[in-house]
């Protein structure tokens, strides 16, 4: 497996991102059928359809240039750790303590000022917002222009606050890396509470096996594979 | 290896040794041969438990289910065979998270690949059990979890039990090697717990990445509600974070009331090509346990807390079960009332209907005025209004045909009457179930209706009526020489006006004369009327016509009603399954006070 940071930030350059007048294209297609449909289907059946309108046009409204891409995972498999090397930085804290991040943080390429906005809607608090731009940056750095990384907190641990953070960011984010390491990624929580659920959004789903060599230390960057669209490593 | 904590009493000597009191107290033999009645009450209570059934699907039932059979299996595999041999090797059942090493652990404790240790996640389906040769004949014989199948081979059948012995392993002591408790795959997760529930001593495998992992610690919080005895270890330990870790998980312990169990941190190391770790690591857990094995003491007092901590928790969990069965049977009377108050309300409506003389239209109405009113008969009647017999006597014998009409006409209007209020009073209990959790388990769909057959039963209910009011007229006539006197026609003619009388109550004979009259009746028609309803005889009659239909109208919807109420009577658990239950389980409590198992724990304390 070639260097995993490299491939994972090939997949979140520029010019592979969604583009928003498509997107708002679409949105306004399930608009057009949700005007149309009404009084004729019943309204409990299109309750999904009237919030996602919804979300996605607050989530339009704040930003067309960045994408919001979250980190998420069992403690101790190695978001943070995932976090500061895709940042070259290290900005999220990372401990051998169970569990060590509590809040999210987050890391913008690019200017702060525009993504503000949004990272106010997602709750990120201004003290663990971290701006990734550089004059010594090289091209590959201006590629990732835009992109919004984001560091949650685990999802398993005895911290049950933790896991509402998670699953009430899950919901706005654009997309999702699923951090999971060879210990734990047939736990039954990843599967039964995020993975299945995930399965739906496969093309904005990223699942990424860490530490696995099996290197004794949780922190070790060396080794990531990733299996882009792979919900069910285990199926 | 670092151990955490003062050694001696974290890990030492055998932490339970310190707490169970001296020797002596150990030394006494009740449990064994004194006292036979904890047996026997273990054995009432599990057939209270087996005769309890939760059928209703109330938010307490399936938990219930649960519980119950989870108390059903640790009676069976191994309170029960435990209280038959307290001096039988005492079991170690290795639990924790998939990959936390725990096979990996019994192997190197055991210094032989006795468990398939593996990199896919989970690794272990089906237990093994290691131990001396020695002891492997009591395994083997199966009092001990009777339910699982003894193999020699090892396999992936979680119904199967693996078992190898280890001449490394000192007699006395044996270890299970249990699946996970947190995979995706389920059956793991219920065999771990079954095998916790059978555990002389539970060791927990946690490891540096997953001791704060949410569900090991709900499986530790419930050993400690059962009073087993528990030791940990922290596996796979980076040799620089191994302070701040153990002294965190040490802390999380006291937090959580397990501050006494021994806990035994193990650092990160290679396997060898055997898949075993170093002996040096594991030196300090194998120390501890060789302890244990050669200390007979020792071992008694681990097997009589954990056995003692079992028998406690089995009252509250009983109770548990004796709230659940009793909510079922109030659910059940809350359901069953739903019914009642429904049909109750349909008989209402019909009483009522026959008060406010609201039968007494359109065609009956009609019916009944070509019946009295109208004709070459009647003219004869006009001028002299004598006694009702003669009246009737005459009318019917001149007319036949209104007659029948008019019979008809009563018989479709109450039909039509019965057929609405047991329409509603299906409907309203239907939606009444429906908004019941246990309710709307019990529904289908034809339930929202009246039976298919209610139309025909009804009619057949008002002709029995009918008939039964002609009878009344025949046999209860007050005057002899009126039955004498009077044919065929004569009975169904004063039967007819009884009727009337029945659809038209006194309070509503004005009402019913005005409709006689405004609808164009001569006034003699109104004399015969006031006649009629004026007549004693009459009257009485109609009273007793009237408690008939009601009584028939009764059982038709008795037979409604029954239709849900037969769903209860088959979910209902016996009213008395809830105190039986508490019952069993306080002579069990009992029981073991009298034991002296119990007195170990008090003394300590
Ligand atoms: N490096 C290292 N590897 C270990 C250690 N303990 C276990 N392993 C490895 O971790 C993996 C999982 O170990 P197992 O013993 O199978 O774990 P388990 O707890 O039995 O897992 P399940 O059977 O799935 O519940 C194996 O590949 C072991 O070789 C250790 O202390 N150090
Ligand atoms: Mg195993």
């Amino acid at each position: 497996m070639t260097n995993i940071t490299g491939r994972i930030r090939e997949a979140f350059r520029g010019d592979q991102r969604v583009d928003p007048d498509a997107l708002i294209a679409r949105l306004d297609a399930v608009r057009r059928f949700l005007t149309a449909v009404d009084g004729l289907l019943p309204d409990a059946e299109l309750v999904p359809a009237h919030t996602l309108v919804e979300r996605a046009g607050t989530r339009l409204a704040l930003s067309r240039d960045h994408t919001v891409v979250a980190l998420a995972g069992a403690t101790g498999s190695g978001k943070s750790s995932l976090f500061n090397a895709l940042a070259q930085l290290e900005l999220s804290p990372v401990g051998v303590r169970r569990p060590t991040t509590g809040v999210t943080h987050a890391c913008v390429w690019g200017p702060l000022e525009g993504a503000n906005r949004l990272l106010d809607w997602t709750g990120v608090l201004p003290r663990h917002r971290f701006v990734r731009e550089s004059a010594l940056d090289a091209d590959d750095e201006t590629a990732l222009h835009g992109l919004i990384l984001l560091d949650l907190p685990d999802f398993d641990s005895v911290q049950r606050s933790h896991r509402l953070e998670v699953d009430r960011l899950l919901g706005l984010v654009d997309q999702v890396v699923w951090v999971v390491d060879p210990q734990k990624y047939a736990d039954r929580v990843i599967h039964d509470s995020y993975l299945r659920e995930f399965h739906r959004h496969r093309d904005v789903t990223l699942v990424v096996l860490n530490q696995a060599t099996g290197c004794p230390r949780p922190s070790c960057p060396g080794s990531w594979t990733t299996c882009a669209g792979c919900s069910t490593p285990t199926a | 290896m670092t151990t955490h904590g003062d050694s001696a009493t974290r890990s030492g000597a055998p932490a339970v040794a310190a707490r169970t009191g001296p020797p002596d107290a150990a030394e006494e033999p009740p449990a064994t041969t004194g006292d036979d009645s904890l047996p026997g009450a273990l054995s009432g209570l599990r057939a209270a438990i087996g005769a309890t059934r939760y059928p209703l699907a109330l938010p307490s039932a399936g938990s219930a289910r649960h519980t119950a059979a989870a108390l059903t299996d640790q009676l069976d595999d191994y309170l029960l065979p435990r209280l038959a041999r307290l001096d039988a090797p005492l079991l170690v059942v290795v639990g924790g998270s998939t990959g936390a090493g725990k096979s990996t652990l019994v192997n190197s404790l055991v210094k032989a690949r006795v468990s398939a240790a593996g990199v896919l996640r989970p690794t272990t389906r089906s237990p093994v059990l290691v131990c001396n040769p020695a002891d492997a004949a009591w395994f083997r014989q199966g009092d001990l979890l009777p339910g699982l199948t003894r193999t020699t081979e090892p396999s992936d059948d979680p119904r199967a039990l693996h078992l190898v012995t280890a001449p490394a392993l000192p007699p006395g002591l044996a270890f299970l090697d249990a699946p996970d408790i947190d995979s995706v795959v389920d059956a793991n997760r219920a065999l771990a717990s079954q095998l916790l529930a059978a555990a002389d001593l539970w060791l927990f495998v946690t490891t540096a990445a997953r001791y704060a992992d949410a569900v090991p610690w709900e499986l530790l919080r419930s050993a400690r509600a059962r009073g087993a005895v528990i030791a940990m270890v922290l596996d796979r330990v980076p040799a620089e974070a191994s302070d701040e870790i153990a002294a965190h998980l040490a802390e999380m312990l006291d937090a959580q009331d397990l501050g006494r169990a021994p806990l035994f941190v193990l650092p990160e190391t290679w396997v060898d090509g055997q898949g075993l770790l170093p002996e040096a690591v594991t030196a300090p857990l194998a120390d501890w346990f060789a302890r244990l094995a050669a200390d007979a003491d020792a071992r008694a007092a681990v097997v009589r807390q954990t056995l003692d901590g079992a028998l406690a928790a089995l009252h509250p969990a009983v109770e548990e079960l004796a709230d659940a069965a009793d909510e079922q049977v109030a659910a059940a009377d809350g359901l069953d009332e739903r019914v009642r108050a429904a049909y109750r309300g349909a008989e209402r409506t019909v009483e009522q209907g026959l008060q406010d003389g609201r039968l007494l239209r359109g065609e009956v109405l009609a019916r009944w005025q070509e019946f009295v009113g109208t004709g070459e008969l009647f003219r004869t009647l006009e001028a002299r209004i004598g006694r009702l017999r003669d009246r009737v006597v005459a009318a019917v014998t001149g007319r036949p045909a209104p007659s029948a009409e008019l019979r008809n006409a009563i018989e479709s209007q109450l039909v039509t009457l019965l057929r609405g209020v047991a329409s509603e009073a299906a409907e309203a209990t239907y939606t009444s179930w429906k908004a019941h959790p246990a309710g709307a388990g019990l529904l289908e769909p034809t339930l929202a209706h009246p039976s298919d057959d209610l139309p025909e039963r009804a009619e057949r209910m008002v002709r029995d009526w009918q008939r039964g009011v002609l009878e009344l007229v025949r046999v209860e006539g007050a005057d002899k020489r009126f039955v004498a006197r009077t044919a065929a026609y004569a009975v169904n003619a004063t039967g007819l006006a009884v009727m009337i009388a029945v659809f038209a109550s006194t309070a509503f004979i004005p009402t019913g004369l005005e409709l006689a009259t405004g609808a164009g009746t001569t006034v003699a028609a109104q004399a015969v009327l006031q006649a009629i309803f004026g007549d004693q005889a009459v009257r009485t009659l109609a009273a007793k016509a009237r408690g008939d239909l009601l009584e028939r109208v009764r059982t038709l919807l008795d037979a409604e009603a029954d239709r849900f109420l037969s769903r209860t009577t088959d979910a209902r658990p016996d009213a008395e399954v809830g105190d039986g239950l508490r019952r069993a389980a306080g002579r069990v409590e009992l029981a073991r006070h009298r034991s002296g198992l119990a007195a170990d724990e008090e003394d300590s304390r």
